[in-house]
């Protein structure tokens, strides 16, 4: 039981300060996006997990002596209610844990659908009015219009997606930047990274850790797909892109400042501001830390099965 | 929202952009050279896009001829504004290059830019 106590302290403690935990590590040792790309989804992943594990094992440990009784539990829950009233606690939590796994499912299916459905639609649009062509090595759709726009659609039909216009203000370094940094979003799957954040966030509203996920991981796949494209062409054809491809809201009022991404004002002053790098040995320990610590609810939530495993139930009581 | 084209659609958008002037129902289905279309097919598209408002058409001496309404640029520009500032869905799905953002802000990336030179050193 105290397995369990532990790992429910872990994970309280993690939803509510896992945001702080994780922007600390960032800020104070400079870690790079794809670093902290992969603390956000883990940590999710492990707090998600470690929910759905821990109120079964806790049932587990008040209605059956071994891992049987998770099914046990899960299949006879209103019987077990009836025999024990200690039950009714955890049955509610029980009852709670399956209402979110059945939310999580059925908005990740509503959101899953909806995505294909729009990226289909989007593929036939493209097949209309752009053409294929090659670019610098890259196949690209190409738009035959005077207003300046570049963008990736992912999937087996997507890609990378330019406008004549923005290919007329771009130079070739330029033009290669862009292409690089949409290819980093495809290569790196941003969009499943982005997607899952916000699924989490739009199915359980009000949860720490997914608010801050979903605000942070956004701006950071713009990142680590800025970082790319530098490594590839270099920074001042990268910045002075994003300078040109830079737009005013227009007074259109469907348009509007889109919530996600990254401001490009603080896209630019990342790469020219970049600090020297160094100690990579206290950046990879910071980074061991940082993911030890939000995988704590997981650890202790799998020490807990362990627990309920093995020590028989019916010698704590007795 | 734009009404989405079909391939048969798009193809007779096509043959309709590239003609300097208003076509008849023939000029378009002997313009349809990748499709094998009879006469009243071709008429039928026809009729379906400018049911969309994609087309219209005028009576000259006996014959209709038509004309696109919105030329390829500005359905191509329209395409993109609807993917970039559409739905929900997109947002999700597609990742554009640079947000657009407030006046002063694009004022001021610029400002920051002015000063940095165009290609590297290097």
């Amino acid at each position: 039981m105290i397995w369990s106590f532990a790992a429910l302290c872990a994970v309280v403690v993690v939803g509510l300060e896992g945001p702080r935990i994780l922007r600390n590590a960032e800020r104070a040792h400079d870690l790079d996006p794809r670093t902290m790309l992969a603390l956000w989804t883990s940590a999710t992943v492990a707090w998600v997990l470690s929910c759905g594990a821990l109120l079964a094992v806790l049932a587990a440990e008040l209605l059956g002596p071994s891992v049987k009784g998770i099914l046990a539990a899960c299949l006879s829950l209103l019987q077990a209610l009836e025999r024990n009233h200690a039950g009714w606690g955890i049955g509610g939590g029980a009852a709670l844990i399956l209402a979110a796994s059945l939310r999580l499912l059925w908005i990740a299916m509503r959101q899953g659908r909806a995505g294909s459905t729009w990226r289909r639609a989007h593929h036939r649009d493209l097949l209309a009015t752009a053409q294929r062509h090659h670019l610098h090595g890259h196949s690209v759709w190409l738009l035959d219009t005077d207003e300046r726009g570049a963008y990736c659609v992912p999937g087996p039909r997507g890609g990378v997606v330019i406008t004549r216009g923005a290919l007329g203000t771009l130079t070739a370094a330029q033009t290669r930047a862009v292409l690089a940094h949409e290819q980093a979003h495809l290569r790196g799957r941003h969009h499943l990274l982005v997607g899952w954040v916000r699924l989490l966030d739009r199915a359980f509203p009000g949860i720490p850790l997914f608010r801050a996920a979903a605000r942070d991981v956004p701006t950071l796949v713009e990142w680590a797909a800025d970082d790319r494209a530098v490594r590839d062409v270099g920074m001042h054809p990268l910045v002075h892109a994003l300078g040109s491809l830079a737009q005013a809201v227009s007074a259109d009022p469907r348009q509007s400042l889109s919530i996600g991404g990254a401001c490009p004002i603080e896209r630019v002053r990342r790469q020219i501001e970049r600090p020297t790098r160094n100690r990579p040995r206290r950046r990879r320990t910071w980074t061991g830390l940082t993911a030890a610590l939000v995988m704590t609810p997981l650890a202790l939530t799998v020490a807990s099965t362990f627990a309920a495993a093995l020590i028989p139930h019916c010698q704590c009581a007795g | 929202m734009i009404a989405g084209l079909g391939p048969l659609e798009a193809a007779v958008m096509e043959v309709l952009w590239s003609a300097p002037e208003p076509l008849p129902v023939r000029s378009v289905m002997e313009g349809l050279t990748d499709h094998q279309v009879a006469y009243t097919t071709t008429s039928t598209v026809l009729e379906n896009l400018r049911r969309k408002e994609w087309v219209d058409r005028e009576r000259i001496g006996r014959l209709w001829f038509y004309r696109p309404l919105r030329d390829r640029s500005t359905h191509a520009a329209e395409l993109m504004n609807e993917a970039l500032n559409g739905s929900r869905d997109s947002e999700s799905t597609l990742l554009r290059f640079v947000d657009s953002m407030q006046p002063e802000d694009v004022r001021a990336l610029r400002a920051m830019l002015a000063a940095l030179p165009e290609e590297e050193g290097r």
